[in-house]
């Protein structure tokens, strides 16, 4: 009895400890999030997704990380003339009650320095870091030229 | 004073109404051509068409993605969509690409687009070596070409056509840095003569029905 009281109270406080991971930066939810296969050699690829924001306060991720790749930068394919130009960002802004798309030709996650060789439906494990906690997300691996949301 | 010949001086004006004739045709001719030109430009998606003579291959050398060299010889008797990126490169190039993968099939299968080849040239010479070139443009179509060459090479050939790119250094690692480069895919014939450029953002529908309209006014 005793045992089971303290196992539901270990659920409980677990649950608790839980809680602010999941609603510190709480609002925040990824969706159809995927990452570029990498090509043969390329040493660099790119994720997309939709984050949403569900609270009503905006939210900047200021930095994100993942053990698949080396180093995470936070970037936007600005075309202009024709150019297609990379543009590195401090933050990706999730608007109060809204979204912003990650998307081919636009904001992205850069990554660098694949620590492993990624197939086709493997699942990369992210955390984006805000002024209020950090976010986890998993992101599938996807083949080039399949990229439209 | 020389005396007037009637005959010579019907000669003549024969002769000057043959050569306003002649260039009233021809200007005809040339407004036609234009109009014509303006009508398949604003029937094509998200592509411009050129007019002959805008723009030409100049001669070059390139190093294909099996070592050896590939000039602007190489490319005449056929259609060329060429594009030009670097395989580092984290957005544009891999979409474009996997784009044209799509597109491909189809465009081979048209008798009218027929005798289409694709060409990747890296505008990163310095990282894109025969064998790296030769992983990347494999994973996407083995019937795709891919080549590179020297810094002032790659300069010379893509000033001439209007391609621009610029390195850009990576604060963060200086053996990561980025490339900006002209997004648009650009068609050569098979004279060497540029006849349009397909522009981003690219989808495998508008590369097929662009250039299909570009080939059927050319053809």
């Amino acid at each position: 009895m005793l045992h089971r009281l303290s196992t539901a109270a270990f659920a409980s406080l677990a649950l608790l400890a839980l809680a602010p991971a999941a609603s510190l930066a709480g609002d925040l939810s990824a969706h159809h999030a995927m990452v570029r296969e990498m090509p043969p050699g390329a040493r660099v690829t790119a994720a997309f997704m939709v984050l949403r924001n569900a609270g009503d306060a905006d939210i900047a991720i200021t930095a994100v990380s993942s053990p698949a790749f080396g180093r995470v930068e936070m970037h936007r394919t600005q075309m202009v003339d024709g150019v297609a130009r990379m543009v590195p960002q401090d933050n990706l802004p999730v608007p109060a009650g809204g979204e912003l798309v990650l998307e081919h030709g636009s904001w992205h996650l850069m990554l660098f320095q694949p620590q492993t060789e990624l197939h086709i439906d493997d699942e990369v494990e992210f955390t984006a870091e805000t002024g209020a906690g950090s976010f986890a997300f998993s992101a599938k691996v996807t083949a080039a030229g399949h990229m439209q949301h | 004073m020389r005396k007037k010949c009637p005959t010579c001086m019907l000669m003549t004006a024969a002769a000057v109404v043959a050569l306003a004739a002649g260039f009233f045709l021809s200007q005809q001719h040339a407004d036609r051509d234009a109009a014509n030109l303006r009508e398949l430009q604003e029937s094509l998606v998200s592509a411009s068409a050129f007019p002959p003579g805008f723009r030409r291959l100049p001669e070059f050398t390139l190093r294909d993605a099996s070592g050896e060299s590939l000039s602007r010889a190489d490319l005449l008797g056929q259609w060329t969509l060429a594009f030009f990126g670097y395989t580092n490169c984290p957005d544009v190039c891999p979409m474009t690409l996997g784009v044209l993968k799509v597109a491909m099939p189809e465009l081979r299968e048209q008798s009218e687009t027929a005798n289409t080849e694709v060409l990747f040239v890296s505008v990163d010479g310095a990282r894109d070596t025969p064998e790296q070139l030769s992983r990347y443009i494999n994973y996407f179509d083995p019937q795709f070409h891919a080549a590179t060459a020297e810094e002032d090479e790659i300069r010379q050939l893509t000033s001439t056509i209007g391609i621009v790119y610029q390195r850009v250094e990576n604060p963060n690692s200086a053996e990561d840095y980025l490339v900006d480069h002209s997004a648009g895919i650009v068609i050569f014939d098979p004279d060497g003569e540029m006849r349009g450029m397909l522009s981003a953002p690219h989808s495998p529908d508008n590369i097929v029905a662009d250039y299909t309209k570009i080939r059927r006014y050319f053809n």
